[in-house]
């Protein structure tokens, strides 16, 4: 669920047509046919920017094999890829509420045929949450990312976004996806985030329906900061921790972003790395996984991220700072609440929603 | 009745005709023209809400050819866990429908049956999330699957009054390929729905604009009538705009309307110029004429004017001429009425005549009038020695001498000549506007005694004639015409008494013959 990287090959490709899968496809498959390619090489699908490069190229220089980031900035758009056998996948990072689904349907591996050394085993909740499919990458917390120089007072709750103030109108970037929407809304009603009752949803739809007029645009703030049109114009948005990070890198030097979790509740949620069952070198992607588990691996890459990591080991390689950051960790005394899968059936309705949504905003 | 109101009489009628005439073929020429133009526009109009309709069609069959043939639908239909299947695939089919989404507010839904009837996806564009698909709708879909119709389109409307453009296909379970027609239960349907709004506006302000609705039938219409249009929206579905009778019907009072009231105006203009021209050219010359003729009658003038040539100048100038000659035959029957046949000069009515007019300017402007009153004597010594004819040859040369004696002694002494006239027999008279004892008077007096010294010659032969003569003025010896006559006619008496030849003033005369009266009445 990171939103840490700005996925702006799909992204674009999703705007001037909505051809992002099969444009993302047809990359992967140029990709595996690229002629003088090393010859062992593995494609992760994962965020952007949520990888730190040293460890990339630490993997690479270990084992001698490339490794192919394929960039998403859309959870459903990801499970599709993962879905669809033609693509040429060997590890995903796919979130926790996700990957049961594609587990069961037998395109991920289980991870119990492939134990870790005991150091690199995550916190047990996170590691619950991953189940067989999936080991814990990373997690984190859903919330508020904001412009400290745009903002005279620093947003506290979801009512700060979701019924902003009028300086606001036109500079705000919700995202796409339908269940971080939703989770924000409900948040704000008080409401579980995973509800799929449709009195909730009725709510909660009605909550960003009288938001719609002060939005900018429904995309991740990463995503949209990078468009010309929006560049400079948005003040507050909907993100994940970690975000700031990559909203930061893009903000030509300055560094005015910031995350805050909202008072209302700490959405958590955990990433989770996955191997499918479709690549050719299962072995070598287990064997990334537990390269990447290692607590000290697993310590670069969360300071790369600006994220917690899963491993208490590896927090405990933190520094100090990073580790009273309330924008990393989220401060106590804030009700928590696990992401977990919505209920099917409230599926359709919640991605009407978004749909309706986008839809009221285009015709403005 | 008048010159103008005969040539009203003629010309109203005439050109009102010949107007009602140009109106009603005016009419007839727009009428026809009318219906022509509406079936036109009709047509157009209706071709209009074909292509609107085609477009949607157009965009219908994109839609379904791209959910058909999207990778995502083929998983999906591939998929028989439903959980996972909506959770993982069916944003699929949700990108491949929004990767032809119009993005001009257009409603465009996807909805996926089972060949069961049951529905398993459902998508669309629209702002409210929480619709359900409609029942007609759903029937259509069932209708399909039962009727195992490949592929098939209509225009529906939902309960809730939304017109829909549906279009559905069937496809084989596995392949989303066209089913084998006898393994139909393994297909599933496809439909995709519009709300055809732009169609539905172009309709709807049609049948505003014709006040009638659209006929839509699945069968062939034919025109109804001489205005009415029919297209062919769909291969089953035709639609036919009839207005009624009554559109056309306005339309064409307007035109009769107009067409009435521009032969009205044209009618009342052209006879306006019409009468004008005739009053001005015909009739008013004649009024002239009329007018100065009636004048002539009054002696309110003396003439008449000649227009010109032409009729009437011509009538003018005869009638002119008629006058002319009608007041010369009157002058010489006045002049022979007042003449003496004697001797040529004025008789006792020219004289009186005369006398008043004297009078009168006497009155207005206080100029003495004097009469002479001649009397020769023993002219009946003439007559009974030399003959009548000699008497009046003697009586002829009296009067021409007396003219002429007036006239000299007027120009000697710069005054206005007066007249003479023979009363009767001897007895003639003269009448001047002086007063008896001016120079005038005297000196005329005295030239006239002067012509009897020693008689009267005519042609050498010397008549023992003389005049006797009685002077009598108004308003010194009397103040009307009787008694100046009465008071010349006692001095000349007088003067006869006194022994002839001699003239008698009646203002000198005694007072004892003054009082004597008069002792002749004439």
């Amino acid at each position: 669920m990171r939103r840490a990287g700005n996925g702006e090959v799909p992204r674009a490709a999703s705007k001037s047509g909505k051809c992002g899968p099969v444009c993302l496809l047809a990359g992967l498959l140029v990709l595996t046919c690229v002629p003088g390619a090393r010859a062992v090489s593995l494609n992760l699908l994962i965020w952007e920017w949520d990888l730190a490069p040293s460890l990339a190229k630490a993997w690479t220089g270990t084992t001698g094999t490339d490794l192919n980031q394929i960039i998403f900035d859309n959870g459903e758009r990801r499970d599709l890829l993962i879905a669809n056998v033609e693509a040429p996948i060997d590890m995903a990072v796919i979130d926790s509420a996700h990957i049961d689904a594609l587990g069961q349907r037998g395109l991920l591996v289980d991870q119990d045929r492939y134990p870790l050394p005991p150091e690199s085993r995550s916190e047990a909740r996170w590691r619950s949450m991953c189940g067989r499919y999936g080991v814990p990458y990373i997690w984190g917390a859903t919330g508020i990312v904001y412009r400290t120089d745009r903002l005279a007072t620093p947003p506290e709750s979801w009512a700060d976004l979701l019924r902003p103030a009028a300086a606001l109108a036109g500079h705000i970037a919700m995202t796409d996806d339908e269940e971080e929407i939703m989770a924000a809304a409900l948040g704000f009603l008080g409401r579980p985030m995973y509800s799929g009752d449709v009195e909730d949803l009725k709510r909660a739809f009605a909550v960003l329906k009288a938001q719609v007029p002060a939005v900018l645009t429904y995309s991740l703030p990463v995503t949209a900061q990078q468009e010309k049109s929006f560049h400079d114009r948005i003040f507050i948005g909907l993100g994940n921790s970690g975000d700031q990070r990559t909203l930061n890198m893009t903000s030509d030097g300055a560094r005015p972003w910031r995350f805050v979790t909202p008072r209302d509740g700490a959405v958590l949620w955990v990433d989770c790395l996955a191997v499918l069952t479709r690549s050719r070198h299962p072995d070598l992607a287990e064997r990334f996984v537990a390269f990447l588990a290692r607590p000290d691996n697993a310590a670069r890459n969360a300071i790369f991220l600006q994220q917690p990591p899963t491993n208490l080991r590896a927090a405990a390689l933190l520094p100090r700072d990073m580790r009273a950051d309330p924008q990393i960790y989220p401060p106590a005394g804030i009700p928590v609440e696990y992401r977990r899968p919505v209920p099917t059936d409230s599926l359709q309705l919640r991605r009407r929603i978004m749909s309706a949504l986008v839809a009221i905003h285009d015709a403005q | 009745m008048t010159l103008n109101k005969r040539a009203l009489a003629l010309i109203f009628p005439i050109v009102l005709l010949g107007y009602a005439l140009a109106g009603a073929m005016a009419y007839h020429g727009y009428r026809t023209a009318l219906i022509a133009l509406q079936k036109a526009q009709l047509n157009q109009e209706a071709f209009q809400l074909k292509s609107s309709y085609a477009d949607y069609m157009s965009l219908e069959s994109r839609l379904l050819y791209v959910v058909r043939n999207s990778n995502a639908f083929l998983l999906f239909l591939n998929e028989t866990d439903e959980a996972y299947r909506t959770r993982a695939l069916a944003v699929g089919i949700q990108d491949s429908l929004q990767s032809l989404d119009p993005r001009d507010d257009t409603f465009v839904s996807c909805s996926i049956f089972q060949s069961d009837g049951r529905l398993v996806f459902h998508s669309d564009n629209g702002q409210d999330p929480f619709t359900t698909l409609g029942e007609r709708q759903r029937a259509f879909a069932r209708a399909a699957i039962e009727d195992e119709a490949l592929t098939r389109s209509a225009l529906i409307v939902e309960d809730d009054g939304v017109p829909y453009l549906l279009m559905s296909s069937l496809v084989q379970e596995r392949t989303a390929r066209q089913p084998v027609l006898s393994r139909l239960e393994q297909a599933v349907l496809l439909q995709i729905a519009i709300r055809p709004v732009r169609f539905q506006t172009i309709r709807t302000a049609l049948e505003a604009e014709y006040r009638t609705r659209i006929e839509m039938s699945p069968t062939p219409l034919v025109p109804n009538g001489e205005v009415s249009a029919v297209v062919r929206l769909a291969p089953d579905l035709y639609a036919r705009v009839t207005p009624p009778k009554s559109y056309l019907h306005r339309e064409f009072r307007k035109i009769a309307v107009v067409s009435a009231v521009t032969s009205l105006s044209l009618s009342f203009v052209s006879i306006g110029v019409l009468m004008g021209l005739v009053r001005r050219f015909v009739t008013g010359p004649v009024e002239e004429l009329d007018r100065q003729v009636t004048g002539i009658m009054m002696q309110q003038r003396q003439d008449i004017d000649v227009p010109g040539s032409g009729e009437v100048g011509r009538l003018a100038a005869n009638v002119r001429r008629l006058h002319w000659e009608l007041d010369q035959a009157l002058k010489r029957t006045q002049r022979l009425y007042e003449t003496d046949p004697v001797t040529g000069i004025g008789n006792r009515i020219y004289f009186n005549e005369m006398l008043e007019r004297f009078f009168h300017e006497e009155r207005t402007t206080g100029q003495p009038v004097t009469m002479l009153f001649i009397d020769l004597d023993h002219f009946k010594t003439v007559n009974d020695e030399y003959g009548h004819r000699a008497g009046d040859a003697l009586l002829e040369a009296v009067a021409q001498a007396l003219i002429q004696a007036l006239n000299e002694t007027a120009r000697a002494c710069d005054a206005a000549p007066g007249i003479a006239a023979r009363f009767a027999g001897d007895e003639f008279a003269v009448l001047v506007q002086a007063g008896p004892r001016t120079a005038y008077v005297q000196d005329l007096v005295r030239s006239i005694l002067a012509m009897f010294q020693g008689g009267f010659s005519v042609d050498g032969t010397r008549y023992p004639v003389t005049a006797s003569i009685g002077v009598a003025s108004a308003p010194e010896d009397g103040a009307t015409t009787a008694t100046l006559l009465s008071c010349a006619d006692q001095a000349m008496y007088h003067a006869k008494a006194t022994g002839r030849n001699a003239a008698a003033f009646h203002g000198d005369l005694p007072a004892l013959a003054w009082t004597e009266g008069s002792p002749r009445r004439r």
